[in-house]
């Protein structure tokens, strides 16, 4: 779904119009703009330093913004009713080290106004969903890293929020806890949770984002789906043989550029236009009487769209 | 009632935190400690068989609440320095608050409900300790002070006093800074103090009596301190110390608190903590 349907078809979540953050002389965040969407995970990717926590913080009420505006879930930034509807894990998140799991979530719940009953059954739901059960009264010192992380998660949804904003999911987590929280948020996503992840681990934003943000130096340089952003031509692996002279004319007339293996004879690398082309690719070979062996598409990672942005913007400055 | 939440949550954070069961272990040491002392001057008093033994041991009782309560007054100085210095510094230089202060509060209630909290405690602190104090010392000479509610009551404003400055601190600089800004004007009031009544003994004190009321204004505990001290003591024993001639000593003091003062330090006890609240409120975190 591209941004713009979305947007016809679904309230906003978070709207910011110009904002704009200065700490003393250091610009954070310059004047930027986006729209996420109610039931869309939308990425906020870029490098250390490119102010995308800061823009988390202005969110979450942390910090103050120095211009511009901000709206969630339709109201003003630090509206206390908006408050009870958002949960938050910020990166690298400290907690009180002398309470146990459960003493820390009877508290957030708490300050969300849950009470008795309610907030008993609501944190045993939570410990399940991050893997916690059990661990109730294990005290967070002795939490690892990453248990800590699912902890703070299982704090940001005790309220069952409809707006989740996430600083860096994935920090301390092994292989096999990022796999189970991103099927978690997946999971969240598909509840119709909207979600807010602010990270420069290419392969969360990959994995859950509808939309992404690139920014750097407190800009936003790209906005779009993941695969609106690989906007260059297609990359396509071609194995055949023979490789005569007929079918390199063939393929020449109908890519935008044709490489050549120089160590693999039968190897080529084609730019086409549209993906459509490749079966046009597979025609030709087959009428030049070639023997098809591979015929695959390279797509372009995320990662390899985002350096090649942030490059680009460092290049321009 | 977010800030109610806080407050339960910084009560419990105080007796978990292990100094505070530290300084509960050594108070009661103390207590015993000073208990067993006077017991043995008693004993020794009695074992002289004085004329007015009774009379004696009423102005030994009467110089033992001063001190003792000298001694209450400086205990609770320190813990409420101790434990309130980084009541938000330190956690906004953990990022502790970083998950607090997105939730359904206004960060107004987070300084007033942790405040709450500290003053109870601290307040409870004081009493309890000022009261095990005179406890024991009504116990072993039969002295108890006509003035002892007000005595509290000033050392409780002592204390106020102390976290309000701190209170504003911590919501504007980081834990070191607040700390060592709070000891110094606690500790130079006692100085100006000091000097003071050097130099009434000497002359020439107008100067010198800026100074101090400069410093009283700054940090009023030390006044309080010697208004409560005043009170402590019945005006018969001021007089055999001479504390009218001077007013005060380092220690000891003669003067009720003026209402200038008493308004002063009605306003620094509810202005600094606003401020505080004011300030955690705009800062960025």
């Amino acid at each position: 779904m591209s941004g713009e349907s979305q947007g016809q078809e679904q309230e906003p979540a978070i709207e910011v119009e110009g904002l704009t953050k200065l700490y003393h002389r250091l610009l954070a965040v310059d004047h930027i703009s986006f729209v996420t969407y109610r039931g869309e995970a939308f990425g906020f990717l870029g490098p250390n330093g490119a102010g995308k926590s800061t823009v988390v913080k202005i969110l979450t009420g942390l910090v103050q913004p120095t211009e511009g505006t901000v709206r969630i879930l339709g109201r003003p930034l630090g509206d206390r009713e908006v408050r009870r509807r958002i949960g938050y894990l910020p990166e690298l998140p400290t907690f009180h080290r002398w309470l146990t799991a459960a003493e820390f979530l009877s508290f957030h719940g708490s300050l969300y106004g849950l009470r008795g009953s309610l907030l008993r059954a609501r944190m045993e739901e939570v410990l399940a969903l991050v893997g916690l059960a059990g661990r109730e009264r294990q005290r967070l010192g002795t939490f690892s890293k990453g248990m800590l992380q699912r902890i703070g998660l299982a704090q940001a949804l005790l309220n069952r929020p409809e707006l989740l904003i996430i600083d860096e999911l994935s920090t301390g987590l092994d292989p096999v806890g990022q796999h189970d929280l991103r099927s978690l948020l997946l999971d969240l996503k598909r509840a119709g949770t909207s979600i807010f992840i602010n990270s420069h681990q290419l392969p969360d934003v990959e994995a859950l984002c509808d939309r992404v943000a690139i920014i750097n130096l407190g800009r936003i340089l790209k906005v779009g789906a993941p695969e609106e952003l690989f906007d260059e031509p297609l990359l396509v692996e071609l194995r055949a043989e023979p490789l005569s002279e007929a079918l390199l004319q063939r393929l020449a007339q109908l890519a935008l550029a044709v490489e050549r293996d120089q160590y693999d004879p039968g190897r080529v690398l084609l730019r086409l236009q549209r993906e459509e082309q490749a079966a046009e690719v597979a025609e030709a070979v087959h009428a030049c009487g070639a023997r098809l062996y591979r015929l695959a598409p390279h797509r372009r990672s995320l990662e390899q769209v985002f350096l090649r942005t942030i490059e680009l913007s460092r290049s321009l400055q | 009632m977010g800030w109610l939440v806080i407050a339960r949550f910084t009560l419990k954070e105080i007796v978990r935190r292990r100094i505070f069961l530290a300084v509960v272990v050594l108070t009661v040491l103390l207590l015993g400690l000073f208990t067993l002392l006077l017991n043995a001057l008693v004993d020794n008093l009695r074992q002289a068989q004085p004329e007015n033994m009774d009379l004696l041991l009423l102005g030994i009782g009467a110089l033992m609440a001063v001190l003792a309560s000298w001694s209450v007054y400086l205990q609770s100085s320190l813990m409420t320095l101790l434990l309130t210095a980084g009541m938000l510094s330190a956690e906004i230089e953990a990022g502790t608050l970083a998950v607090i202060v997105p939730k359904p509060l206004h960060r107004v209630e987070i300084v007033f409900g942790k405040w709450l909290a500290y003053a109870l405690v601290l307040g409870g602190y004081t009493a309890v300790l000022e009261l095990g104090f005179l406890g024991v010392i009504y116990w072993k000479t039969g002295y108890w002070p006509d003035g002892m509610a007000q005595a509290l009551g000033l050392l409780e404003l002592g204390m106020l006093c102390l976290l309000a400055l701190l209170t504003v601190g911590s919501a504007s600089l980081p834990t070191l800074a607040n700390g060592a800004i709070a000891a110094l004007l606690f500790l130079a009031t006692p100085i100006a103090s000091f000097a003071q009544v050097v130099t009434q003994i000497t002359g020439e004190s107008t100067t010198v009596d800026r100074i101090k009321t400069l410093f009283e204004l700054l940090m009023p505990s030390d006044a309080l301190w010697h208004a409560a001290s005043a009170a402590l003591l019945p005006p018969v024993a001021q007089d055999l110390i001479g504390l009218h001639q001077v007013q005060n000593l380092p220690i000891i003091g003669a003067e009720a608190l003026t209402p200038a003062m008493g308004l002063w330090v009605a306003l620094y006890i509810v202005v600094l903590p606003l401020l505080g609240m004011l300030r955690f409120a705009h800062r960025d975190l």
